[in-house]
C-alpha cells in the first residue's frame, strides 16, 4: 500500500476531510464553561455518525475515547471525563473522522472566556506556525522545510516546540509514513514531498519549556513545567503548487 | 578478450563448504559452488542459508561462481527519518 493517494482515492480523503473539519468545527462551537469534557466527546462521536463517519480514534492502539480534549498543560491526547471546562481554560480538541476507510486529522485550541495575553498570543502564534507550515507543504519541498517553517516562527515567538510528538502522513490508516516533526533534526533523514501525499501537519507548542510527560493513564500528555499548550492540526494534500487543505468545514481551501 | 564474459546470477546459499566457499541453488534449481575472491573478503560465516548472493560465472563452467556480493533488500524511503511517536 503507497502512501501516494490516486485521484480517486484523494476524493475519497476531501469527504473524510470534509467531515472532520465540520465535526471539529461544531464541536469547538460547543465549548463552554460547565460543559463536561465526557459530554463534548459524546457529541462529537454522535456529530461523526450523523455525517457519516466514525472515530478513526477509538480504539486506536487502544485508544479509548472518540477525540482527544487537552486542556491548559495538557498537550495532546487528553482523554475526556467528568472535568468540567472552566472559563480562562485553554482548550485543544482533536477529531480524526473514518469515512469510508479514509481519514481527516485535525485539531484546533479555543480559549474559553477570559485567559490572560500570553496564552492568546500562543493561540494566535501556533496558528500562525500551521499556516506556516502548510504553505512550505509543497512537491519537491522536503518535510524537514515544513518543520522549519514551524519552529522558526515558534521560537522567534518565545514559545517552544515539542519534541516527542510529530505529525504525520494520513490516509486509510491513522498513521502513514512520513512522520512530520515540528522541529529540525539535521542528523536526520528528511523525505522529499511528493504529490499525493497526504499529511496531518499538526504543530504542539508549549508556552514555556519544550519538554513533556505522560500520565499514567498512558495517553494524556502535558508539559513539566505545567504551562498551557497549544495545538493546531489540518490534513493537507500535497500538490505540484499550493497544497490543498482537506479539512476544511465547506469545500475546498 | 575471450574468456572474460561474464554472466550475472543471483543464487541462494545452500550450505557452507568452507570460510571461503559455499554451496548454492540458482532460481532454475542447478547447484554450483560460490567462492569469495581475495579482493572481496566477504565473511562467509555471516551468511546463512537462503540468503540471496549476486554471482559472476563464467559461461563456460557453470560449476562455479564468484561471489560479487550479498544481496541487500532495498531499504524504506523513510529509514532514517523517523524521529518521535505520531500524534493521533
Amino acid at each position: 500500500m503507497s502512501n501516494i493517494k490516486t485521484p480517486a482515492e484523494q476524493e475519497l480523503m476531501r469527504a473524510a476531510g470534509r467531515v472532520a473539519a465540520r465535526t471539529l468545527r461544531d464541536m469547538a462551537n460547543e465549548i463552554a464553561p460547565g460543559v463536561k469534557t465526557r459530554d463534548l466527546d459524546e457529541f462529537a462521536a454522535e456529530r461523526m455518525r450523523a455525517l457519516g463517519g466514525r472515530s478513526a480514534f477509538l480504539g486506536y492502539r487502544n485508544y479509548p475515547r472518540h477525540t482527544c480534549i487537552s486542556i491548559n498543560d495538557e498537550v495532546v491526547h487528553g482523554l475526556a471525563g467528568e472535568r468540567a471546562i472552566q472559563s480562562g481554560d485553554l482548550v485543544s480538541v482533536d477529531v480524526g473522522v473514518t469515512v469510508e476507510g479514509y481519514i481527516g486529522d485535525n485539531a484546533t485550541t479555543v480559549p474559553v472566556g477570559d485567559c490572560d495575553k500570553n496564552t492568546q498570543k500562543l493561540v494566535e502564534v501556533t496558528e500562525q506556525s500551521l499556516y506556516a507550515a502548510i504553505s512550505c507543504a509543497v512537491a519537491g519541498n522536503r518535510v524537514r522545510d515544513i518543520s522549519q517553517a514551524v519552529q522558526d516562527l515558534v521560537e522567534g515567538n518565545g514559545f517552544s516546540v515539542v519534541r516527542e510528538f510529530v505529525g504525520h502522513g494520513v490516509g486509510r490508516t491513522v498513521h502513514e509514513e512520513p512522520q512530520v516533526p515540528n522541529h529540525v533534526d539535521t542528523r536526520r533523514k528528511s523525505p522529499e514531498l511528493v504529490p499525493g501525499m497526504t499529511l496531518a501537519i499538526e504543530p504542539m507548542v508549549n508556552a514555556g519549556r519544550a519538554a513533556v510527560k505522560t500520565l499514567k493513564d498512558g495517553w494524556t500528555v502535558v508539559t513539566r513545567d505545567g504551562k498551557p499548550s497549544a495545538h493546531f492540526e489540518h490534513t493537507v494534500l500535497i500538490r505540484d503548487g499550493e497544497p490543498e487543505i482537506l479539512t476544511w468545514p465547506d469545500g475546498k481551501k | 578478450m575471450a574468456g572474460r564474459e561474464e554472466i550475472s546470477l543471483t543464487g541462494r546459499v545452500v550450505a557452507a563448504i568452507s570460510g571461503a566457499a559455499c554451496r548454492v541453488e540458482l532460481k532454475n534449481g542447478h547447484r554450483m559452488v560460490a567462492h569469495t575472491t581475495r579482493k572481496n573478503s566477504l565473511d562467509l560465516t555471516r551468511l546463512n542459508p537462503g540468503d540471496e548472493l549476486i554471482l559472476a560465472a563464467s559461461p563456460f563452467d557453470f560449476s562455479k561462481a564468484r561471489i560479487v556480493r550479498k544481496k541487500t533488500e532495498r531499504k524504506s524511503d523513510y529509514e532514517g527519518s523517523r524521529i518521535g511517536q505520531e500524534t493521533l
